[in-house]
């Protein structure tokens, strides 16, 4: 957390020293970036399930339906204004498929549901995304420009939005 | 008969990290009768991880990895991950197939099946390990070739539930070429009585 880097479950934020945050080989799994162009702050939330088993989960940056108004109450005691917010979510991929399995198994999409949903729910709009598929990504959220970066395996970065813009 | 909530006591772990050893010696034994060539692998460490650790066993959580994943119906119900680094993988095949060594340039479906047949024998070997009487169904997926951390956090995901508590059971092994390595990663389905 400390590197600025969201590990499976994790929330970071951007400070004075850290401007650059990221979340590494999202598989499944969704980074959900939160940001404020005014004050240049950013987050990115590693997102790993739809839904907590307890509401009382100490481990709110897990699931989506306790990440994302968790996200939302942090930035804004950081001084963030909730209007200004842009909000961008990438991965919920599907690596592995099986031919009987259907879609019980692609926790991927019902990932990317579950985070639109309480998007919504918050009434943040997406200002960007790139989900689905059957590739891994690994995000960069630059917090001093709002440049968001996506990689995939094997690749460069690849710009997927100006959340300052 | 799923494994009971019980596993979480340290005899039964123990046990777990006694199979996780044999395990792979066994599928070792296997593959290497497998290939009239000397592919022989050794187990360097074998134990359970947390499941906050499992991206990082790989390595460097970007690396490019070719992964296995095999759900496991039937006696010891769960979910297998056989992974090797990208080079590992093109080595691997080039033993298995009989060619010299850096012949093998891409993954195609011969070289796929290959490698997915390999994971096939690891797994049914490791459960032999595990259980010297089960009857269990595998399930292949395609091959995904993938950043590492990827491709471990999609199995992680499709188990279901998991939590802190979830057994991850890893056993690292490499070749007696020392480029050639990889893991193998066996998470027991919990039974939620």
């Amino acid at each position: 957390m400390e590197d600025g880097i969201a590990r499976m479950g994790e929330i970071v934020f951007s400070n004075g020293d850290r401007r650059e945050l990221r979340a590494l080989g999202l598989g499944s799994c969704i980074g959900l970036c939160l940001y404020d162009p005014l004050l240049k702050l950013g987050c990115i939330a590693h997102i790993m399930l739809p839904q907590a088993r307890s509401a009382s989960t100490p481990d709110v940056g897990k699931y989506a339906d306790t990440a994302v108004p968790h996200v939302v109450h942090e930035m804004t005691s950081r001084g963030a204004v909730k209007s200004r917010l842009r909000t961008a979510i990438v991965g919920g991929a599907q690596l592995f498929s099986f031919q009987s399995a259907g879609d019980k198994l692609d926790v991927g999409k019902r990932n990317i549901e579950a985070v639109k949903r309480h998007l919504a729910e918050s009434r943040l709009p997406l200002a960007a995304e790139d989900t689905g598929g059957k590739c891994g990504r690994t995000i960069t959220l630059d917090c001093a420009s709002g440049c968001l970066t996506v990689k995939s395996a094997g690749g460069a970065d690849v710009s997927l939005a100006n959340l300052a813009s | 008969m799923a494994v009971s909530a019980e596993i979480k006591t340290a005899g039964v772990l123990s046990s777990f990290h006694t199979a996780a050893r044999s395990g792979v010696k066994k599928a070792c034994q296997a593959v290497s009768a497998m290939s009239a060539s000397a592919l022989r692998l050794y187990v360097i460490s074998a134990g359970v991880a947390p499941t906050a650790r499992l991206a990082e066993i790989a390595g460097d959580p970007e690396d490019l990895v070719v992964g296995v994943y095999i759900t496991v119906s039937g006696d010891i119900p769960g979910h297998a991950l056989l992974v090797f680094p990208y080079q590992s993988a093109l080595l691997l095949t080039d033993i298995l197939l009989g060619r010299p060594p850096g012949s093998t340039a891409h993954l195609d479906e011969m070289e796929q099946s290959v490698i997915q047949e390999l994971g096939n024998i690891v797994t049914s070997s490791y459960l032999t390990a595990l259980s010297d009487f089960y009857r269990c169904t595998l399930m292949p997926s395609p091959l995904a070739v993938d950043m590492a951390a990827a491709v471990i956090d999609s199995v992680l995901l499709n188990t279901g539930r998991f939590d802190e508590d979830t057994i991850n059971i890893v056993t690292k092994f490499t070749g007696a070429q020392r480029s050639l390595r990889g893991f193998f990663l066996y998470i027991p389905e919990i039974a939620t009585s």
